[in-house]
């Protein structure tokens, strides 16, 4: 597979398929891993190449021609994860390209065969919420620039109906405060890792309440993807590709059957690139007519 | 029990006259056939029904007590068919002034038992799972309105002391009177709302093992059905009278109630073993801890001839399964239902099989209806003999809802806009509000990761009897192995016996609890009803692995540790008295009970 068409790939994207169908007990402990794994190891079946942009794609054998029907049966919930290695600048390596929503959302439209998502949460590497925090002290000025100016793209998409509700992840109240003085189209929805064992956030579900945000819970690791793990999964699935590869971004989707609280599907989009890459290509996504 | 609930009953009253018990078996026929074809004109109008959303429903049954503090005795109160008269008032008035009926009540074979149900189901959201307590709670709250002073309201799945020499009634009454003839229970039992009789011919003999302490003797060596070693019973009324939680949910069409039917039917014995409650009967400590057994026997109204002792005269067919038991045939239309798995053979009607079939019924669906309908009506009302079979399903549910299975696999009531339905059937009640919630949630969530995850748990339908036989032993939970299919999650051949199927053990398993907290991962779910249903799942883990004790367990360990108590496995008024107190207060959350519920109980008021 190291042959020429592959000379101007510099990225590559892996699709996971529906996890549900590929339930076992490995996937209990690492879903996201081990569902990675199978599409990788199917590769030399299947796959796409852009060449114009270079992108490989790796689609997933649990995915072959999945489009979805009656698509208002369907609630669709999308999560963005920006991973530590989003950036391939050093000098800012916090950068978070606002293109990466972009890129998710039209990779995920093609999956899917749809044209919007029901919510997108996106969750900035790094943030952890506590409800007893003061003062924002881990997120410095750049990083909340950088933060804004991803939420400017995600209002674009709302604006053009791509999004009917916006969320983030693991936000206080406090960056709830300061986000809202910048930000026009407000988070509907703030997802926060649910711990068992601890008493309930009462501060942040007042302040919830107070300002008509759904707050739900998840139970995704700091750190979804790092990127050892990924090189690792490339290592032991013998991924023909020269180059490094460096994890980006990890759109996670469910797709669930309103009234019936089925999941329907739920799988992952990895994209990945080599560490010099420039991975702020974009896809124009208009307004639906 | 069900048996009072024929399909015209209005608000538990009866409508029309009920005919005498041989003219019922000369209609028998009659009804039968009518019967098949009510069910086809339903299955063709609603067979293609879609999109139908999650509801479901919850049934509890309650006892309710009078206490004789003075001679520190506790006994059931007969006066249940006044105080539900009062509750149905309520209804109407509420009805009147155009309000929610929040919830509804039944009678029950018992004039001691009450049945109250939610007035509207639950559904269709995670978030609605939390109504389910706070329902539970109103039906008590309402119910107690209506009490004595001196009487109180709990949820047992049986009443220790029943058939008891001696008081045990309030108010007493001798037994061996003529419709039960029973020599311990009086016919005042039954409710009087509730037309009774025995088509078998002859009295039930149960005997269920003693739990043999080290001082218990051997019991009735002058009764003739009783065996040595064992708890005699002689009447249905011992079954009849047992509470359970049963739970009802609507599928989103025919194909998934099929499927979840067959799924939740495997499950069935283990739902029965991890809810067990009822380890005394008659006054003794048993070595069984569910009902089951007891009802398996009491349902049985096979007649000599149908059970295979007499040659085949008056009756049409040997029978192998008593009225109450498990389901007799998968039902599936899921290519994950092998035909093996279908190993029982029971008997079936031939004509009413061909009839379905002809009438565009498939083969599976038409030998389960088959098989019900070999029953014979156990009543009939003159007035309602005749009906119209596109509007009426009375006869239709004369026999099916006098079928107990296990599961119960439920068409569209005709003409209404409810879809398929299943329902659970064998869990025990249990004492507190909080814990019948958690088995309920537990329910609708093994549903929705059966659903989610395709999850598969076929095992031949003979291995769920065996399960089921396993599950009311003392202790199953914990100290038995139930057949178990190896691998859940896809198309893999493998039956294994094993029982840590709830927590998952080691590399081979996740476990049930484990697999519902990765669905609601995937949910759009909100912290407080997430942080709610931890709770729950939490309890129904401990309940699991034997952290803490099953109800059962729990009221074996207070007979035995009671300063009264001669370890004769006798359950003394005395000791009964204190144990039913006992109850009441934990129920009220007066009295902490950690072995029993942990402290995992959240508060929603």
């Amino acid at each position: 597979m190291s042959s020429p068409e592959f000379s101007n790939v510099n990225t590559v994207i892996v699709y996971t398929g529906n996890v549900m169908k590929q339930a076992n007990i490995n996937t209990f402990k690492d879903e996201l891993a081990s569902c990675l794994e199978n599409s990788l190891k199917n590769v030399n079946s299947s796959y796409n190449i852009d060449q114009t942009r270079g992108i490989l794609e790796v689609p997933s054998p649990y995915d072959l021609s999945y489009k979805l029907k009656d698509r208002d049966d369907f609630e669709i919930t999308v999560k963005l994860f920006y991973l530590p290695s989003s950036s391939n600048s050093d000098d800012n390596p916090s950068t978070l390209p606002p293109s990466y929503i972009s890129q998710s959302l039209h990779h995920l439209f093609c999956l899917l065969g749809i044209t919007y998502v029901d919510s997108f949460i996106v969750y900035f590497n790094g943030l952890l919420f506590d409800d007893q925090d003061q003062d924002d002290s881990n997120l410095v000025m750049d990083d909340f620039e950088s933060l804004v100016e991803v939420w400017k793209e995600l209002e674009s998409q709302y604006r053009n109906d791509r999004i009917k509700k916006l969320g983030v992840s693991e936000f206080t109240k406090n960056r709830f405060e300061r986000f809202l003085d910048v930000v026009e189209i407000p988070p509907k929805i703030d997802q926060i890792n649910f711990k068992s064992c601890c008493d309930l956030p009462n501060r942040m579900i007042n302040y919830a309440k107070e300002h008509d945000i759904e707050l739900l819970t998840h139970k995704d690791p700091a750190n979804i993807l790092p990127s050892a793990t990924f090189q690792k999964i490339l290592k032991d699935t013998k991924f023909p590709f020269t180059s490094k590869l460096l994890p980006r971004w990890v759109l996670k989707y469910s797709v669930l059957v309103k009234c019936r609280e089925v999941v329907a599907n739920k799988g992952y989009i990895v994209m990945s690139s080599t560490p010099t890459s420039d991975s702020n290509f974009t896809y124009p996504i208009e307004s639906i007519e | 029990m069900g048996a009072a609930h024929a399909g015209h009953e209005k608000a538990g009253i009866k409508v029309g006259k009920p005919l005498p018990w041989e003219q019922v078996k000369y209609y028998a026929d009659h009804i039968r056939n009518r019967g098949i074809n009510q069910f086809l004109s339903i299955y063709n109008k609603t067979k293609d029904r879609e999109k139908d959303g999650l509801l479901w429903g919850d049934e509890i049954e309650y006892m309710v007590i009078a206490y004789d503090d003075a001679n520190k005795n506790a006994k059931l109160s007969l006066r249940t068919p006044d105080i539900l008269h009062r509750l149905q008032k309520e209804v109407e008035e509420t009805l009147r002034k155009g309000e929610l009926v929040e919830v509804s009540w039944q009678p029950e074979f018992a004039a001691y038992m009450i049945e109250g149900i939610p007035g509207i189901p639950y559904g269709s959201t995670l978030k609605s799972l939390l109504r389910v307590e706070q329902n539970m709670k109103l039906r008590r709250a309402t119910a107690f309105k209506y009490l004595s002073q001196n009487e109180s309201i709990i949820t047992l799945t049986n009443f220790p002391r029943f058939g008891c020499p001696g008081q045990f009634l309030e108010p007493h009454h001798e037994p061996f009177g003529p419709k039960l003839k029973s020599s311990f229970v009086p016919d005042e039992v039954i409710n009087p709302q509730i037309r009774y009789h025995s088509r078998r011919g002859s009295n039930v003999a149960i005997n269920i093992p003693i739990f043999q302490d080290t001082k218990s003797q051997n019991l009735f060596p002058d009764c003739e059905r009783a065996l040595p070693g064992h708890i005699f019973m002689d009447s249905n009324a011992f079954g009849a009278g047992c509470c359970c939680l049963q739970v009802t949910i609507q599928a989103c069409n025919i194909r998934e109630a099929r499927k979840l039917y067959d799924q939740l039917a495997v499950l069935g014995p283990i739902m029965l073993a991890l809810t067990a409650a009822s380890p005394i009967w008659r006054g003794y400590l048993s070595d069984m801890d569910c009902r089951w057994f007891v009802l398996e026997k009491c349902g049985d109204d096979r007649t000599k001839e149908e059970r295979g002792l007499e040659p085949l005269k008056n009756d049409r067919f040997i029978i192998n399964r008593s009225r109450w038991d498990t389901i007799a045939y998968y039902i599936s239309a899921d290519k994950t239902l092998k035909s093996e798995y279908n190993d029982l053979n029971s008997v079936y009607d031939r004509n009413i099989y061909k009839k379905l079939i002809d009438n565009g019924v498939d083969e599976l669906l038409a030998r389960h209806m088959s098989y019900l309908f070999i029953r014979d009506p156990l009543f009939a009302f003159e007035d309602s003999l005749h009906q119209d079979d596109e509007s009426s399903s009375n006869h239709f549910e004369n026999i099916h809802s006098t079928n107990w299975q296990s599961v119960r696999f439920k068409p569209p009531p005709p003409n209404s806009n409810i879809g398929w339905r299943v329902e659970f059937r064998c869990m025990e009640v249990q004492i507190t509000d909080f814990e019948n919630a958690a088995f309920v949630i537990f329910m609708i969530l093994l549903t929705r990761i059966i659903l989610s995850y395709e999850l598969n748990f076929y095992i031949p339908i003979s291995k769920v009897d065996e399960n089921m036989a396993i599950a009311y032993k003392r202790d199953a939970l914990n100290t038995e192995k139930f057949w178990f299919r190896k691998n859940i999650f896809a198309n893999y051949d493998g039956v294994e016996g094993n029982n840590t199927l709830f927590w998952g053990f080691g590399n081979e398993f996740p476990g049930l609890i484990n697999i519902i907290f990765q669905y609601l991962e995937s949910m759009n779910i909100d912290i407080e009803t997430r942080y709610h249903l931890g709770k729950y799942l939490e309890f129904i883990g401990m309940r699991a692995s034997g952290k803490i004790q099953t109800t059962a367990t729990w009221i074996r360990n207070f007979v035995r540790s009671h300063p009264n108590y001669n370890r004769d496995s006798i359950v003394s008024q005395e000791i009964n008295y204190d144990l039913i107190k006992m109850v009441e207060g934990i129920q009220k959350g007066q009295i902490n009970s950690p072995e029993l519920l942990s402290l995992a109980q959240p508060n929603l008021g």
